[in-house]
């Protein structure tokens, strides 16, 4: 155990550090040198804080999660909780952890996160039998008491939605709405930009802003909160990902080098100078090549090579 | 910002970020590949430059909290298959039930020990480190000082150490039953 002034002091740092500057990182650097208890304290109170954090999330608040404002903070609405909903709050933190043990509770935590690393796939099928596939280094939010909604929070998914027109199926993406009108559509979200191709039926994007109609064979192109944009591709190709095949027509080097490390499970970057190069053809993704950047650069005509952080693809 | 400019300031600051990881994991996690696991996750995220050094000591901060957690629960996992004697070739079986109270009434007790500190404990602790409002605002909603809503911060932290000490002391004894219990029954 360590001792009580080194736990004081982890304390101390772990709630400073919330708000730190560069040099508060700094100072804690050379804290934590000072004596290896230093370190072990620290990782004691920062995994309590993880714990803290879930059990607090899991004690209903306030409706929705947004920032609490000055005047009249959101808190408020706890101090008047009934205590039977405070013990109902305590009961869900504590399912929380034991979903996998209890499922028959399930029910109890409302959203889920299913998420996969770089270079793994992984396919959900929802109580509609609604498939999703997703592609690497993706995050999807899902919610156990309405299987229609879904929220893609970065990478890249393939959406097969058993069609509803009473209660179509709504992907959130970037700020945006997916809607589906009967479908297989495929979804992108790497940093702002966010992609929306469809194989089949036809997707509305952003019904309450834009409602851009997408039919099959068209991607919808949009950058933060910009104005989207729509091209053309072969529907065939769509989601190609799932079977290990990446189609492109005239794409920027730029743009593939992110879908090759979803599928290979490594780090990608594209040097500057030839990321506007435009690629046409088809890679046919194979993870235990242990050369498919390689195989895959020269494809493009460029070279590949090994860095700290990954792979860069760049001229001869 | 561009991935370009994102991949300079964090080449910039990545000699400051593996001395920072080496004080704070010691021996025991490689460096280099939590330096190559942060890259890949901020290369995936737009940060605004004024903020990205403190954003990337933040990230690599939470990288170790989040592999020291996965270690503990893989640890918690393997102590409870552990405790049943599984000969080869037979399948695991589930944890035991022992454990399996004991991990479910972990977070129970963790919110249970909340709503002892008082409401106002556990909203402040919400709006800090959940919500991520700034201690002088949190000050402001309370009526309260700075220096307050830190004693509070404080006083949470030490009441779930001490609950964690309590609980890592049952843990001990609930495997020293489970071991009896075997015995017992060769």
């Amino acid at each position: 155990m360590t001792d009580v002034a080194a736990r004081e002091e982890a304390i101390g740092w772990t709630i400073r550090l919330r708000s730190a500057a560069p040099a508060d990182w700094e100072a804690f650097t050379s804290w934590l040198e000072a004596d290896p208890a230093h370190a072990a304290a620290y990782d004691l109170v920062t995994l309590a804080d993880a714990e803290m954090v879930d059990a607090v999330s899991a004690i209903p608040a306030a409706p929705e999660p947004v920032a609490v404002s000055t005047d009249e903070p959101a808190v408020a609405a706890n101090d008047n909780a009934p205590g039977f909903f405070r013990r109902y709050g305590a009961l869900a933190a504590a399912l929380l952890v034991c979903v996998m043990a209890y499922p028959a509770y399930r029910v109890l935590v409302p959203t889920y996160v299913v998420e996969t690393a770089l270079g793994e796939t992984r396919t959900v099928t929802l109580d509609d039998g609604s498939v999703i596939n997703l592609n690497g280094g993706t995050r999807l939010v899902l919610d156990r008491r309405n299987a229609r909604i879904a929220s893609l929070e970065a990478g890249e998914a393939r959406f097969h939605v058993v069609h509803d027109p009473a209660n179509p199926f709504a992907v959130t993406v970037g700020g945006a709405d997916v809607v589906d009108v009967g479908t297989i559509f495929n979804i992108t979200r790497e940093g702002a930009q966010t992609e929306v191709s469809v194989a089949e039926g036809a997707v509305i994007f952003n019904p309450k802003r834009e409602a851009v109609m997408l039919r099959p064979g068209d991607r919808l192109r949009v950058e933060g909160s910009g104005k989207p944009a729509v091209v053309r591709v072969d529907p065939g190709e769509v989601g190609g990902w799932t079977s290990g095949r990446l189609d492109y027509a005239a794409v920027r080097i730029g743009d593939i080098a992110p879908d090759l490390a979803r599928a290979l499970g490594v780090p990608v970057a594209a040097d500057p100078a030839i990321a506007d190069r435009a690629f046409t053809g088809t890679i046919i993704v194979d993870r235990q090549d242990r050369d498919a950047v390689g195989k895959v650069a020269a494809l493009m005509g460029v070279s590949a090579k090994r860095t700290e952080q990954g792979w860069r693809l760049s001229g001869q | 910002m561009d991935s370009s400019g994102l991949e300079k300031l964090f080449l910039e600051h990545r000699p400051a970020l593996a001395r920072f990881l080496r004080a704070r994991c010691g021996a025991d996690l490689d460096v280099e590949d939590m330096l190559q696991d942060l890259w890949l996750k901020l290369s995936d995220i737009g940060v605004d430059p004024a903020d990205a050094q403190a954003y990337f000591y933040r990230m690599a901060d939470n990288l170790v909290t989040d592999r020291r957690r996965s270690a503990q629960r893989r640890l918690r996992r393997d102590d409870a298959w552990n405790a049943h004697a599984i000969g080869p070739g037979e399948e695991s079986p589930a944890p035991s039930p022992e454990r399996e109270a004991i991990a479910r009434s972990d977070l129970d007790r963790v919110a249970a020990l909340f709503a002892e500190l008082g409401e106002r404990t556990t909203a402040i602790f919400r709006s800090y480190r959940i919500d991520g409002d700034r201690q002088d605002d949190i000050a402001a909603a309370h009526g309260i000082s700075r220096s307050a809503v830190e004693k509070h911060l404080q006083k949470a932290y030490r009441a779930v150490l001490q609950l964690r000490d309590k609980l890592d002391a049952e843990i001990g004894e609930a495997d020293r039953l489970t071991d009896e219990g075997a015995e017992e029954r060769i």
